[in-house]
């Protein structure tokens, strides 16, 4: 027996969420395929649409990046801006259990938050404990902020991060490393934030480095206090017992892989996912006989009806495109055409640009994916999310954000073509 | 003049000397036998051909972190036992001569119930349990070979007295 579904999406990251959510409320059955979590999971939490300068928007910053070539945002056009909105407000919608704290629509500010690099990030949304550390507020009033050094643990640079934000609060406030006597042993020093984040989700450790903390920044003479990492289960809980007992305002800092904010948005998404109603199956997709989908598990393989098919597979790290031996680049599911630069090759960089100093410039193969047309489709599918080539995430930011619009826009639109199908072949349709 | 002394010198040495003393060396002392049991001392353990054929599927890792992220024996045993899967993928597969040293790490592995998160999780479908297989085979493998050539060096240096300056 076939599964069948109005919509199906292949791929569980932010993008295949949206696009589940999104076809969701437009009222169509959703099933989702997902192999493993793939990239969002090791993001670093924050859902960023476009890096903005001075007091630019949301909206204004996203309408500059759509204007460089191939840009997923341009293939929105008068719609980007609408779908910004509609892309907030559906994952504030969604994702409550995270306490996404930010910009409400396209023409707010964005955030100003420290990385571990010790540079600030714009980003749309974040996490609640990570929000709260936004540098606009704290560079305007007189404040020290601790950096807290888990001392043992190699996970977060504190020094770096401190001396980069010293430099970015100057001259008004300024940044100091505490560090508590927890975390200090040597054994801790190979532990990984995570693992710190799941020993820190027992009562008795929170009270343990709630006190700790408390002698630490009284000696540091910290006024706020910058956290590599919260507990993993229930962050907001956490932070207001160590705000209770320390007295000053905690903060947490972005993630970087293992990352427990992405690992948080994975959990919250899969959450969502099901209270929607969105049935999820674990597997790899593969194109079926003619045009349908076929889902396999070690030696099972279930073929599935769809109404309309919602490609969400990710790039490297989601393993939607792959580059084989030869720098082939190739769409792992549909074998769609799979371009960086406008070639299906990625030519080996020379030598002399591995070992120079400086990165010579953008990477054709970052930017490297599916082309879509205005409908975001390629192939006889809608495609979303990171799958999709022409923007480099690292260089240009916005990478989460691309995955949530694109999301959005594909399931909406796939859950509207299924609508159609359905109603033009009654016996049950099958992807064009 | 000092030149063709030393020249001469060598030619004795290649010519007869070394032809000579190969006469009187047992058969485990030289050649191929030689070569070999000078491996496993060093915890070198042949590669086969089907072993070669697995190792770039175990080569994938990014190192994500997500399988030790997800995997329940972590924060279990002292981080310095293990760490969590991930390092298996990354380096302990890599090469024989660590294992020996690993033994621990290895060893926790003995706690792994095969509940399969880890390898679920991969966002590169690294098959993470038969690279767990692979090294617990690898480690018995190098302990195999380290104690079959543990008793035979004291038995060989009993059988033949070394001859000094006639290397063989």
């Amino acid at each position: 027996m076939a599964l069948t579904a109005d919509v199906v999406v292949i791929g569980g990251g932010l993008a295949g969420s949206c696009a589940a959510l999104a076809a969701r409320e437009a009222g169509a059955d959703v099933l989702l395929v997902a192999r493993a979590p793939g990239a969002s999971a090791v993001s670093s939490g924050a859902i960023d649409f476009a890096a903005s300068e001075d007091d630019e928007s949301i909206g204004e910053a996203a309408r500059k990046l759509a204007r460089s070539p191939g840009h997923p945002y341009a293939l929105l056009g008068d719609g980007l801006v609408p779908a910004i909105d509609d892309a907030l407000a559906l994952l504030r919608r969604h994702l409550v259990a995270l306490d996404l704290t930010g910009a409400r629509m396209a023409a707010d500010r964005n955030l100003w938050l420290p990385t571990p690099a010790g540079f600030a990030k714009p980003t749309a949304l974040a996490q609640g404990a990570i929000a709260a550390g936004d540098l606009r507020n704290l560079g305007a009033r007189e404040a020290r902020v601790g950096v807290v050094a888990f001392a043992g643990s190699q996970a977060v640079e504190a020094g770096l991060v401190a001396s980069g934000l010293s430099r970015l609060l100057a001259p008004v406030s300024s940044a100091v490393v505490v560090t508590p006597d927890l975390y200090s042993k040597r054994g801790d020093a190979l532990r990984t934030l995570p693992e710190i984040a799941r020993d820190l989700d027992q009562s008795g450790r929170r009270a343990a480095l709630a006190e700790s903390l408390a002698r630490a920044a009284a000696q540091a003479r910290a006024t706020h206090l910058l956290l590599p990492t919260l507990g993993i289960d229930d962050p907001v809980a956490m932070r207001a017992e160590l705000e209770r007992v320390v007295q000053k305002p905690v903060f947490e800092l972005l993630g970087v892989p293992p990352s427990v904010p992405g690992l948080r948005l994975q959990t919250a998404l899969e959450r969502a996912l099901t209270k929607a109603g969105v049935r999820t199956v674990r597997g790899v997709a593969e194109r079926g006989a003619g045009t349908d989908v076929q889902i396999v598990r070690g030696v099972e393989c279930e073929p599935v009806r769809a109404g309309a098919v919602v490609l969400a597979s990710g790039r490297f790290l989601g393993g939607g495109i792959r580059c084989e031996a030869d720098g082939r680049l190739r769409e792992t599911v549909f074998d769609l055409p799979a371009t960086a630069a406008g070639r299906n090759v990625l030519t080996a960089l020379p030598n002399e640009h591995l070992f120079a100093e400086r990165a010579a410039g953008p990477h054709p193969g970052l930017a490297a994916g599916v082309t879509a047309d205005a409908e975001l489709r390629a192939g006889g599918v809608f495609v979303c999310g990171a799958v999709l080539g022409g923007f480099d995430p690292a260089r240009q930011q916005g990478g989460l954000g691309v995955c949530a619009i694109t999301g959005l826009v594909a399931g909406r639109r796939a859950a509207r073509s299924a609508g159609r199908a359905a109603a033009s072949a009654p016996g049950g349709a099958v992807l064009q | 003049m000092k030149k063709l002394v030393a020249l001469a010198l060598l030619g004795l040495r290649a010519l007869f000397l070394h032809p000579f003393a190969q006469l009187f060396t047992p058969a485990e002392r030289k050649g191929k036998r030689r070569f070999l049991s000078n491996y496993a001392p060093e915890a070198l353990v042949p590669m086969t051909a089907q072993d070669r054929a697995e190792l770039p599927r175990f080569s994938g890792c990014i190192n994500c972190g997500l399988c030790d992220a997800v995997c329940p024996l972590v924060g279990r045993a002292a981080p310095e036992d293990f760490r969590g899967p991930s390092l298996f993928a990354l380096a302990y597969s890599r090469a024989t001569p660590e294992l020996p040293h690993l033994r621990r790490v290895v060893s926790a592995l003995d706690a792994c119930g095969s509940c399969h998160v880890c390898q679920d999780v991969c966002p590169r479908a690294v098959p993470l349990l038969e690279i767990f297989a692979f090294t617990k085979r690898k480690l018995l493998e190098v302990d195999a070979a380290r104690e079959a050539v543990a008793d035979e060096p004291a038995a060989l240096e009993a059988a033949v007295p070394a001859l000094p300056g006639l290397g063989t």
